[in-house]
């Protein structure tokens, strides 16, 4: 059984196909013992939707909406990985995309964050504190 | 693909006189099932857990329950190992190791190099890799890495990066040093011979790095020097060489009318026919923070 090099991987994803494109490494990188994968999806902050003067949904009431349906689109992609003898946590989170990446990385202490492009970076690569794994448009592995 | 990219490493080995029991307690510690056997240095054997459960039970009851089987707790490594095992050498293409597993009943190799056990390459590695071909979305494996050096301060990490991830695969290593291609240009057009100095200078200190990260790794570090433009010919390289992950390190840097340049990892990854890890400069991590 090889090693991996990364023990705790944070995978962010936005509920596309393309975006799950990112979990072909995550699966890759996390082979061995003592690897942990995080999946991540950052809902934006909701704002209180209004019809006709009067307040139709609360902020609370979409946010827990966008959140449920986050957590119903990690679930079975957390179990596909786990078929694989992958461990996986799930993580949503809503807000700034940028500042709960950092937030994130720093909580789980992660050692690199990997993702698709075309899924909307949260902060350019270069400002990224950890490293980033990204696949492009022309890697035919992921086109 | 070389089977070497499929390597356990370093390989785990076993003596003919050790005792099965103990045989099989590394077995089970280390997670394995094939264990190649070693006698003066040379493969001897091969071990597999199959050959320590039929020496050591009987499918019928009344046998394995039986008195006379206690000694068999006595056993040794060559007693049950197969002997004469085919063995393989690193550069052999996994298509023929899949062919050999298939024709010769095989579950495992010894993959031997100058008479030294490299690793084992089983039918479960050649299988991995058939699944990746079939999804191709699936890395099989990482057989090459290339390291985009810089005499920028960071670069060093990026390459240790490159180098530590490599030797968890058992993928080779290249690192590649890009100058800009206005030098070259400026070289074209016979500016002195300072250009030409600049350019072994580079070569020099790419090698130097590239040796000084790879100190202390079982590791080859192929170092090349090119010039271009610098992302372009990253991945033009990266192309050729049939890389499966480029790692670069990341700055940022202001150009002359102070807005921020777009860094080359991020030129990059729209270029590279591969993943492209970014790494950060050392301690941007705290910075960040």
């Amino acid at each position: 059984m090889r090693s991996s090099p990364y023990a705790r991987l944070l995978v962010l994803l936005d509920g596309t196909a393309r975006g799950e494109r990112a979990l072909a490494w995550a699966r890759h990188l996390a082979r061995g013992p003592g690897s942990v994968v995080h999946l991540l999806m950052v809902e934006p902050a909701a704002r209180a939707l209004r019809a006709g003067g009067r307040t139709v949904a609360f902020v609370d009431q979409l946010e827990d909406g966008a959140r449920a349906a986050a957590r119903a689109y990690l679930g079975p992609v957390a179990a596909r990985l786990r078929e694989d003898g992958v461990t996986v946590w799930t993580h949503v989170r809503v807000g700034r995309a940028a500042q709960i990446v950092r937030a994130v990385i720093e909580e789980l202490d992660a050692d690199v964050l990997v993702l698709t492009d075309g899924v909307a970076r949260p902060l350019p690569l270069h400002a990224a504190p950890i490293p980033v794994l990204m696949s492009g448009p022309r890697c035919p592995r992921f086109a | 693909m070389k089977i070497k990219t499929l390597l356990t490493r370093p390989a785990i080995t076993t003596g003919p006189a050790t005792r099965l029991h103990d045989a099989r307690a590394l077995m089970r510690r280390r997670g394995i099932r094939n264990l190649p056997v070693i006698e003066d240095g040379r493969l001897v054997g091969m071990l597999a857990e199959r050959d320590i459960d039929r020496a050591e039970t009987s499918s019928v009851p009344e046998i394995a329950t039986h008195d006379w089987l206690a000694p068999l707790a006595d056993l040794v490594v060559a007693d049950v190992m197969a002997r004469g095992p085919v063995a393989l050498h690193p550069e052999t293409p996994v298509a023929e190791a899949a062919r050999l597993a298939r024709e010769r009943r095989v579950d495992a190799f010894a993959v031997v190099d100058s008479d030294e056990v490299a690793g084992v390459v089983t039918r479960s590695d050649l299988l991995a890799v058939l699944s990746g071909l079939l999804e191709p979305g699936d890395p099989a494996g990482l057989g090459h890495v290339l390291a985009a050096t810089s005499l920028r301060p960071g670069a060093r990490r990026a390459l240790g990066e490159a180098l530590r991830i490599a030797g968890a695969a058992g993928a080779a290593v290249t690192a590649l040093h890009v100058l800009p291609a206005a030098r070259r240009v400026a070289a074209l057009e016979g500016a002195t011979g300072e250009d030409v100095v600049r350019v072994e200078r580079a070569r020099r200190r790419v090698a130097d790095e590239a040796t000084a990260a790879a100190a202390g790794r079982a590791q080859d570090v192929r170092c090349e020097v090119a010039e271009g433009p610098v992302a372009r010919e990253i991945a033009r390289r990266a192309e050729e060489l049939d890389s499966d992950l480029i790692v670069v390190g990341t700055e940022t840097r202001r150009g002359v009318l102070g807005g921020l340049v777009e860094a080359l990892a991020d030129r990059l990854v729209r270029l590279a026919p591969c993943p492209v890890l970014a790494v950060p400069r050392s301690g941007a991590r705290d910075a960040g923070r």
